[in-house]
């Protein structure tokens, strides 16, 4: 997976890993644990999000794109770090509000260009 | 299916190379050998293509489905609806673009091969009619900004293959391949980049659909866990052993990934292009069947794992 220059399919690749992983997270928690219920709920968040990119149009040229995309990709390498800590929960779960964040002002940014 | 991964025979590939190097064989001759092999491993590619795009909305309206049941909610219809990524017309034009690509090898294939020009002209110009339609269907996706890849990678295709249809017509078999292969690099790449973006997007979809799968199966077996008997020791072997299987599918999902092979079938189509190019020395025709070798093994590895993800699952 490139560094830079990420495509639409490059986002979507880095939005499943994130989404994997948390799958193995909340596998390994019972259901009514509250934090298990928390990634249960990231976890449908972000496959939606996943969604509406998939349908989405972007011109990949542009510095917005560009920067917003290495943002994506940076946290979501940092998620994957933190996710099994159970000493980083706080700051996992932070960092995926940022995540969604960060794909709502690609979409956003989407949306201007077409 | 399985009779295409048996058609790539590498040993026989590389026999009919050396046989026609050895006996000095001319332009059209040499090219036999890679482009058959090029046109077997297109059609395995195009098949596995082929499954993705019809296999995604059933993806996404089963992961509607599952996630609903998982979390005790109700089913909707037209939430149903909602999922569906692409329209059954989106569906069916890319469809005809995997079946254009083939049939384009096909040519390629015919056009190294064939003796009989009258032959290769009726193909051509039927291909040519062919991806005007498709050119007229394509043009109906402009709407959706998610096709604008895929509808300007399709009208320079067209007008290529249209081209050599009338070369080909003039009974100019080498002049033809010469300009197939030549014309055909940047458009061909394009559209087979274009629909690798979107089967790539079709394999994370599915990919997603699978993993939250792996956690639907471990929490069925958690609510074995804990009671004791028998009955619950034969519940509790029968989740353990669906889990089992069913992350045995997980773990060879990644094989079935067709990004690598379509980059592979693209990088093939290049490498027809620089022997074209070359002054069709040995080592030139080498160069060109080690490229289109590592297509059809890659063509072949994702071609297999797909049937055994088929077949398992």
């Amino acid at each position: 997976m490139p560094e830079q220059n990420l495509s639409k399919p490059d986002l979507i690749h880095i939005i499943g890993d994130v989404i994997t992983k948390i799958d193995v997270a909340r596998g390994s928690l019972p259901r009514d644990n509250p934090q298990r219920k928390e990634l249960d709920s990231w976890r449908l968040r972000l496959d939606a999000k996943q969604q509406i990119l998939t349908d989405a149009a972007f011109d990949e040229g542009t510095a917005i794109y560009q920067s917003v995309s290495v943002n994506i990709d940076g946290i979501a390498k940092g998620i994957k770090k933190t996710i099994e800590d159970v000493n980083k929960t706080k700051q996992t779960f932070e960092d995926l509000a940022r995540l969604a964040s960060a794909v709502d002002e690609l979409l956003a940014s989407a949306a201007k260009a077409v | 299916m399985s009779g295409l991964l048996y058609l790539i025979d590498r040993k026989a590939v590389l026999c009919l190379i050396a046989a026609c190097v050895t006996a000095g064989c001319a332009d059209q001759t040499a090219y036999r050998a890679p482009v058959s092999t090029f046109q077997d491993a297109s059609s395995v590619m195009v098949h596995s293509a082929r499954i993705y795009l019809t296999q995604l909305n059933k993806v996404e309206r089963d992961a509607y489905i599952r996630r609903q049941a998982a979390n005790n909610q109700h089913i909707r219809l037209n939430e149903i609806e909602k999922k569906q990524y692409f329209s059954p017309e989106e569906i069916a034009v890319r469809l005809e673009a995997l079946n254009g690509l083939s049939r384009y090898g096909e040519l390629l294939g015919q056009l190294a091969n064939s003796d009989a020009p009258e032959k290769i002209t009726a193909g051509a110009s039927d291909l040519a009619h062919s991806l005007q339609k498709l050119s007229s269907d394509v043009s109906q996706l402009t709407e959706k900004p998610a096709n604008n890849k895929f509808v300007n990678s399709t009208g320079p295709v067209v007008q290529i293959v249209g081209e050599v249809a009338r070369i080909a017509a003039e009974k100019k078999i080498q002049a033809a391949l010469d300009r197939a292969i030549l014309a055909g690099e940047g458009p061909i790449r394009d559209l087979i980049h274009a629909i690798r973006d979107d089967i790539t997007i079709a394999y994370e979809r599915k990919r997603n659909a699978l993993s939250a799968q792996r956690v639907d199966y471990v929490d069925a077996y958690e609510d074995s866990v804990g009671a004791s008997g028998n009955s619950n020791y034969d519940q509790r072997k029968r989740r353990a052993d669906e889990l089992i299987a069913y992350l045995d599918v997980w773990e060879s999902f990644p094989l079935t990934n067709p990004y690598e092979g379509l980059n592979a079938m693209a990088d093939a189509y290049s490498a027809l292009v620089a022997y074209a190019k070359s002054p069709k020395a040995p080592t030139d025709l080498s160069s060109l069947a080690d490229q289109v070798e590592l297509f059809a093994a890659r063509a072949n590895r994702i071609g297999a794992a797909i049937q055994q993800l088929e077949q398992n699952y």
